[in-house]
């Protein structure tokens, strides 16, 4: 069958659209190869192997032996895996609405200064920058019991001291406070993003209705922010999730292990007692917690959201 | 195209876990235990020539802190075409980060032929470092070595390691502030420190600004102060490490006393503060070692050093510190590690180092007494050369058969000394809880 000139032209531009296609999949997958590779080399792997340890006892120095649910069953009556679980949780359900409070604070501080606005928001936000390592080092000096800032201004307020660091509550509050401390530039900068996206027209009908600055915040402010206030929730809750460094170098997970977190009791057990097989148990457990929260918190947006209509 | 991607990434994931499962020495289900310590003295290299080239691998935490660069130049003397490779790996946590760089690295099926170790007794039970009897008690040093220092390189009476650099704390004392309680001399008994710390009490002395002073302090670590316990006729263990005793009769009268301590503020609450207050000169009585003499000197404390009192038993013994050198089973330059070994623990690298003592003999080297007394630390060295007569090992150190023993002692040590409990009851549950973990190692 001979072709026209017309069914040529066709089929010549068909086949110039399908080199255009493929080319711009060739580089779409040029692209991503390098970072599926990476997630699957330094996440998905490491995720996968750590789930065959946890039926294994293995110690690094010896082949690992197939043990089944021991280690499984191991966490299940340990008391100090449960301990460091509720140290977790204690830090993070109260140090996340503390953060995003102080946060939303410092952001509508900021958002409403004249003076300085650049200056303020940047030494604040320098609080994110500085390594979590040096902060916990400086917050350690500062909240020593015999030689530190914050005992000695008490003192000299004529208040009596306060045992930061070796009395188990007053060691959780420091390392509360530092984690508040640690975040809440990263967070200011997120709710200053959102309030700046603020329909500026409600606020001044409200203010026309008569609306006090009390009732423009929580009636019109408040509502428009709540898709940061969810997304920032679950950034914090995962974080706070992990809290390892800062409570290493403040408190060592002392006094007496009462703020040892299960993530420094992980690392313990992986490389101090060399119990690779329940370190293994106690990465998912933590892998599950994180997993379980983040999709409530979905959950309840997508209520909320559906909800405020 | 999407089908193959995806196919082709999912192939990727496999291989990677099956790779993990099937390896030998990574994680993988053999079920094959490593075979336990040999004797290395027979086996060597293949070649026995000085003229090999070759590369020794050494894993220590620093190359001048260790004397590694002085060390490999002695070593090229004998073997010159060879090139010692020094892998570092810090000393953070009391040497965990080393330890970890080295877990890593066996795992991974790739080790040095010389390691630096406090755990030894730990990787000599794994079969990862070799029996060095025969060649060790064959070297001049061994016979000179002390009671303690054995104890720290031997298990089940073979030697896996060779003890280096060896210390221990002993008294520092301000003598400023014993002077103001009205004391000339150190004290030679605990009861003597209680009688000054009752002074310092009663009159209330204070720094010139106002700090408050203590008789003496508990930071430190377990390490520092199970002087304490030996002192009043505690024991840490029984002789062949199979059960705790920080529960006797007698360990609980020590704690007692150390606890007594802290609850008539004699003794602060351990805060992490370290040395700060003994350099404040806020301490009468420090119990330390020749590291924090420097900044003794630099603080501009007029200190004496001494041996340690004595306890309610006659002793005053401490924990012998140092490291030990090991041979790594991996190794395929066993004769060549054990010689950069014994260059290690020899006069010449000893005079060399000036402080990197083991032998205690060196302690009256006239050179080397020389450099101290310029450099301040003589008499303290003078004070260490006494105590380290009566040392010994300090099994909670590193406790090799059941790791977590260490983390559960010093949490039932901050109990009694920061939160003030029943001694008797935090003793025993503590006590209670690492036998349960020795008897179940045991038997794994």
């Amino acid at each position: 069958m001979r072709l026209g000139v017309r069914s040529i032209a066709v089929i010549a531009n068909a086949t110039k659209v399908r080199k255009r296609k493929l080319s711009k999949q060739g580089i779409v997958y040029a692209v991503l190869t390098p970072t599926v590779l990476y997630f699957a080399l330094f996440f998905y792997y490491p995720f996968f192997t750590n789930v065959v340890w946890m039926f294994t006892d293995y110690n690094f120095l010896n082949s690992a032996k197939f043990v089944g649910l021991k280690n499984i069953a191991h966490f299940f009556d340990d008391p100090y895996a449960w301990k460091a679980l509720k140290n977790t949780f204690v830090i993070t359900l109260v140090s996340t609405p503390l953060t995003l409070g102080v946060s939303l604070a410092l952001a509508m501080a900021v958002f409403y200064l004249k003076l300085g606005k650049a200056v303020i928001r940047g030494a604040i936000f320098s609080t994110y920058i500085v390594s979590t390592i040096v902060a916990a080092i400086t917050f350690k000096v500062w909240f020593n019991d015999e030689l530190g800032y914050v005992n000695s201004i008490l003192t000299g307020l004529g208040l009596k001291k306060v045992a930061w660091l070796t009395d188990p509550f007053w060691a959780m509050v420091a390392i509360i406070m530092l984690s508040v401390w640690l975040l809440m530039g990263y967070f200011m900068v997120i709710f200053l993003a959102g309030i700046s996206g603020i329909d500026t027209q409600q606020l001044e009908a409200g203010m026309m209705d008569g609306a006090n600055k009390r009732q423009l915040f929580f009636r019109i402010t408040l509502p428009q922010l709540k898709p940061v206030m969810i997304f920032s929730s679950i950034i914090a809750v995962s974080i706070y999730l992990k809290t390892y460094p800062s409570v290493v170098i403040l408190t060592n997970g002392g006094p007496y292990r009462s703020t040892e977190t299960i993530l420094m009791y992980m690392f313990d057990q992986g490389f101090v007692s060399r119990n690779v097989g329940y370190a293994s148990v106690l990465g998912i457990v933590i892998f599950l917690i994180t997993m379980f929260i983040s999709l409530l918190q979905l959950k309840l947006t997508k209520f909320f959201s559906e909800q405020g209509g | 195209m999407k089908k193959l991607f995806g196919i082709a990434a999912s192939a990727i994931l496999l291989a990677g876990v099956t790779t993990a499962c099937g390896s030998s020495n990574n994680g993988g289900l053999t079920g094959t235990p490593a075979p336990s310590g040999a004797s290395a003295s027979a086996e060597s290299s293949p070649a026995d020539s000085t003229n090999d080239k070759f590369t020794l691998k050494v894993i220590a935490s620093d190359l001048k802190g260790d004397g590694l660069d002085v060390a490999t130049e002695m070593f090229k003397q004998k073997y010159p075409n060879a090139e010692v490779q020094v892998v570092t790996g810090g000393w953070g946590s009391g040497g965990q980060d080393l330890r970890n760089k080295q877990l890593i690295q066996l795992s991974g099926g790739e080790s040095a032929d010389v390691g630096k170790m406090i755990w030894g007794k730990e990787f000599f039970r794994s079969g990862v470092i070799d029996d060095i009897t025969d060649a060790v008690k064959s070297w001049e040093i061994y016979d000179r070595l002390s009671d303690g220092q054995k104890d720290r390189m031997t298990l089940d009476g073979k030697v896996y390691g060779v003890t280096f650099s060896s210390n221990t704390v002993y008294m520092f004392y301000n003598k400023d502030i014993l002077a103001q309680a009205g004391f000339t001399e150190a004290p030679k008994t605990l009861d003597d420190l209680a009688a000054i710390a009752k002074k310092i009490k009663e009159a209330n002395l204070q720094t010139a600004d106002g700090k408050p002073i203590y008789a003496t302090s508990f930071e430190g670590g377990n390490w520092a102060t199970d002087y304490w316990l030996w002192a009043n006729g505690g024991k840490q263990m029984t002789d062949d490490y199979s059960k705790t005793l920080i529960d006797s009769p007698e360990s609980i009268q020590a704690y007692q006393f150390m606890q007594d301590f802290v609850t008539n503020g004699w003794a602060p609450k351990i805060d992490g503060s370290y040395d700060q207050l003994w350099l404040n000169g806020q301490v009468a009585v420090w119990f330390c070692g020749d590291w924090d003499i420097p900044a003794t000197i630099n603080a501009n404390i007029n200190a004496g050093y001494a041996p340690m009192p004595q306890g309610s038993s006659g002793l005053n013994t401490t924990s012998v510190g140092g490291v030990e050198w090991a041979v790594f089973k991996q190794s395929k330059r066993k004769k060549e590690a054990l010689d950069f070994i014994e260059i290690l623990v020899s006069k010449e690298f000893q005079l060399k180092t000036q402080g990197l003592t083991t032998d205690l003999a060196l302690y009256d080297d006239p050179e080397l007494q020389a450099t101290w007394k310029a450099d301040g630390t003589f008499e303290g060295r003078m004070a260490e050369k006494v105590q380290l007569q009566n040392t010994k090992y300090n099994f909670l150190e590193a406790p090799f058969l059941f790791p977590d023993a260490s983390k559960i002692y010093n949490a039932a040590l901050e109990k009694i000394l920061i939160g003030g409990a029943d001694v008797t009851a935090t003793m025993k549950e503590a006590a209670e809880q690492i036998n349960k973990g020795i008897a179940e190692a045991s038997n794994s």
